[in-house]
């Protein structure tokens, strides 16, 4: 498969990903507001951890002055300057769509392409005015549309695998991401007020985890929901098991390490996924779960690096011959710029 | 109502019905099975059509539209039908032209003979724009240059079919004689089916195999790919759509790379050498080290692995000098120079403004005649005499006159037409004929190609950027056949 094909069906996924975790989390969040309200917190409180976890903190504060529900809001679904708004992220999903659309099942083509439809249209913008949380259900069920007409539609080859790989890096981050809003939380359950059940009870919403943690624990008790959230070995959102997901298509992906030894990313991805197949949460509280969670994002960063020098970009293009004058040719996003060059005649 | 009723052929050649509006023979059939339905029932197929072409992008972008709008190429249900007595003669034509084409181009950038014979003015082959003098003496594979040809061909009043213009560097549109195809036996598969119509269907592994044998000999299961400027290009449904049809991967310029002069195509597990790509870039966007060092579509470095021999493109490197609209005058020339034979197709009488007398003919008449300007394509930078207003005749007689070699005249012709459906019957418009010709181990054409129609009435132009449409193209195998059992009605 054409890099390129590759490196465009990886972000595919993870941009449909990204928008549905964030749809989910403005929902939960409101559900949260809505019954923590009555008791008189300030509503920046339960804003500004957002912003924080989705890394938007200094953007929002570049376009508005103060701290409000429906500003966040819009800055997260809709608003053209954030580039990794629910909008932006669907756009550049169906933009990468769009370049390998002879490549993909059409039926995987179209349910972007849907999607993005709606959410560029008046209709769209209509649904989000009239009810915030019909809108936030039509990008999941969008995206969860997309993941289902892939998986009965598309054969099991590389383009499978990069679909995978995108779709599950991406998950566990944002699912360490969303934990994270609560690390500063007292881990002990007790009775009084300060062990915030209703943020955890967030949180596990914002997961889509909460029917599953019920079945496995009928309490919420904080030590326990990370337990679950991290280490689960039947949730889908489990950080362990995105990374077993990653894993699987990675050492598919890659020809069993002969001479050459094995290649980068699959050496990241097993010596990362150790630590959640064989930790436990005593030794993720011991090391304290921001530091953990600090920690596993710069490795998911790093493996998603060697991801992309692997199979994308080329590090071992010395193999063919010598390297001199090698033109660093940018892979990813195409550039406006180019249409121009594209208006080149065709003998029409 | 019947749909041909107030049919007027007007004074013109009509492909249907002779001077005494008889239903030519070929026709016969055709023409019994659609009258046997309602002008709903035909517009009722046409939306059909319509809508399966949308559904399937079969579609092109018109340049300078800010939106980028997709558009349909209009398609007429109404099949064209050539007798194969008639195709004979017409591909005969195009394999003596495209020999004769290729001969001159081996000629040109080698021994130069027909200059120095006197048959071509060096003037005219230097100063042709796409004409590359950094290609002299270098030898491409089996000597061809031109390996896709799109050759348009005009009837006059008499029927007679001319070559209008020769496309030897990227043609495009054979994935709409496909397409049209496949839209013809879904909509009327037992008129299809009960002629005697020659399929179009292996112009994919043609093409393959026209590629195939200009791969480095020692190769043996050579790697093709056809290369695109990318997803914005107004063809890019047509790149995709052939190299699906060959079976080969389609790849843009940052999907190759050139290393010790020879050409890779970037794959998750690794490089992969690439041996022939059918390139649907311009000469000039191709490499930035030799031509325009702006392109970011092209590939640094394909030109050297070209010479190299490492890799073969199709079509050659500069094969725009033959495909010139001046040089296109001596076409008939060079086919009696190389072949010693007389020309099986007649050129368009064409007048150039770098002769004085011609020139001078030529703003003296520019009312009667069309002018083009030679490098341009499209139907763009040309003016059509009686079509046009006083003004318009003015600012090409200022151009001519500053840049004569940028302009030839041809006499207006007065092309055929062909019934098209128009709201609820029939009218008569203008086409043309693009035969798709390839030439690998054997020259091949493809039976038929592509129709074009000019849709707006009256205009002469077809070209699917100026709002012309295509009609599928039938050439018979057995002429007989088309009209056997005359007075016996086919269902459609």
């Amino acid at each position: 498969m054409l890099s390129r094909v590759a490196d465009s069906i990886y972000w595919m996924a993870r941009y449909m990903e990204r928008a549905e975790n964030l749809a989910r989390l403005l929902m939960a969040n409101q559900n949260l507001i809505l019954d923590a309200g009555s008791r008189g917190q300030e509503e920046g409180n339960f804003w500004a951890p957002i912003l924080m976890t989705t890394g938007d903190d200094e953007g929002y504060h570049e376009l508005y002055s103060t701290l409000t529900g429906p500003d966040v809001e819009d800055y997260l679904s809709v608003r053209p300057e954030n580039l990794n708004s629910i909008v932006n992220c669907i756009r550049t999903a169906r933009e990468n769509a769009r370049m390998i659309r002879d490549q993909i099942p059409d039926e995987v083509w179209r349910s972007v392409n849907d999607l993005y439809l709606l959410m560029t249209s008046g209709k769209g913008e209509q649904i989000r005015q009239q009810t915030r949380m019909d809108y936030y259900e039509e990008i999941v069920r969008g995206s969860c549309l997309f993941q289902g007409v892939a998986r009965a539609t598309m054969m099991r080859d590389e383009g499978w695998q990069f679909l995978q790989i995108g779709t599950y890096l991406e998950r566990a981050d944002k699912t360490s991401r969303l934990v994270d809003m609560c690390s500063a939380l007292p881990m002990k359950k007790s009775s009084q007020a300060i062990f915030h059940p209703l943020r955890w009870q967030s949180l596990l919403h914002s997961c889509s985890a909460y029917h599953g943690y019920r079945e496995h624990d009928n309490e919420i008790d904080p030590q326990q929901v990370l337990e679950f959230l991290f280490l689960s070995d039947r949730f889908s959102r489990s950080v362990r098991f995105c990374l077993r997901e990653v894993d699987r298509a990675l050492t598919q992906l890659s020809a069993p390490p002969g001479q050459q030894g094995m290649p980068a990313p699959v050496r990241a991805c097993g010596l990362l996924r150790a630590i959640f197949e064989y930790g436990t949460i005593e030794s993720i509280l011991e090391t304290g779960v921001h530091e953990f969670i600090d920690d596993l994002q710069s490795k998911l960063n790093t493996l998603g690096n060697d991801i992309f020098e692997t199979y994308v970009l080329y590090a071992d293009l010395s193999t063919v011959g010598p390297t001199t004058s090698t033109p660093s040719i940018p892979l990813g996003a195409w550039h406006a710029a180019q249409d121009l060059h594209m208006q080149q005649q065709q003998q029409q | 109502m019947d749909t041909l009723a107030n049919y007027d052929t007007g004074n013109f050649f009509d492909e249907v019905f002779s001077d005494d509006r008889q239903v030519r023979p070929h026709y016969d059939r055709v023409i019994k099975s659609l009258s046997t339905l309602s002008p709903n029932d035909f517009a009722m197929r046409q939306q059909t059509a319509d809508a399966a072409f949308l559904k399937q992008g079969v579609t092109f972008t018109v340049y300078g539209d800010e939106k980028g709008t997709e558009r349909i190429f209009p398609f007429d249900l109404m099949p064209r039908i050539i007798p194969q007595s008639e195709w004979e003669h017409v591909e005969a034509g195009l394999i003596q032209r495209i020999t004769a084409l290729n001969l001159f181009l081996q000629d040109v950038y080698h021994g130069e003979l027909i200059i120095k014979d006197g048959e071509v003015p060096r003037e005219v082959v230097e100063s042709a724009s796409h004409y590359r003098p950094e290609f002299k003496g270098i030898r491409v594979p089996h000597d061809i240059y031109i390996h896709i040809c799109g050759t348009d061909l005009v009837r006059d009043d008499a029927g007679t079919y001319f070559v209008l213009e020769d496309n030897g560097r990227c043609p495009s549109g054979a994935s709409y004689v496909l397409e049209n195809r496949q839209a013809m036996k879904r909509s009327f598969p037992n008129l299809l089916q009960s002629l005697p119509v020659r399929p179009v269907d292996s112009y994919g592994s043609m093409l393959r195999e026209t590629l195939a044998y200009l791969a480095p000999a020692e190769v043996i299961d050579p790697v093709i790919v056809v290369l695109t400027p990318g997803v914005y290009n107004s063809a890019y449904f047509e790149h995709a759509y052939l190299a699906r049809q060959m079976g080969v991967p389609i790849v843009e310029g940052r999907d190759l790379i050139v290393r010790n002069d020879r050409v890779f195509m970037r794959t998750t597990k690794g490089l992969v050498q690439v041996h022939v790509i059918y390139r649907r870039i311009d000469d000039d966007f191709l490499d930035p080290l030799v031509f325009r060092k702006d392109s970011l579509l092209g590939v640094p470095g394909i030109v050297n692995a070209y010479r190299a021999g490492h890799v073969a493109l199709a079509n050659s490197i500069g094969t725009g000098v033959a495909d010139d609209k001046a040089t296109y005058a001596y076409v008939p020339k060079m086919i009696r120079y190389y072949l010693d034979q007389d020309p099986i197709l007649p050129n368009v009488p064409t007048y150039l403004a770098s002769d004085e007398s011609e020139k001078t003919y030529m703003v003296e008449n520019l009312d009667k005649l069309v002018v083009k300007a030679v490098n341009e394509s499209g139907g763009y930078g040309m003016l059509v005499g009686p079509h046009s207003t006083k003004d318009q005749q003015e600012e090409f007689r200022k151009r001519i006159l500053a840049t004569p070699r940028n302009y030839i005249a041809q006499p207006t012709l007065s092309l055929s037409r062909h019934p098209v459906f128009v709201e609820d019957h029939f009218e008569g418009r203008h086409i043309d004929l693009r035969p798709y010709v390839l030439s690998g181990e054997k020259v091949q054409v493809l039976p038929g190609g592509l129709t074009r129609v000019a849709l707006k009435k009256g205009s002469l132009v077809v070209n699917s950027s100026q709002g012309g449409g295509s009609k599928d193209t039938w050439v018979l195998w057995d002429d007989k056949a088309a009209c056997e059992g005359c007075g016996t009605s086919t269902p459609a």
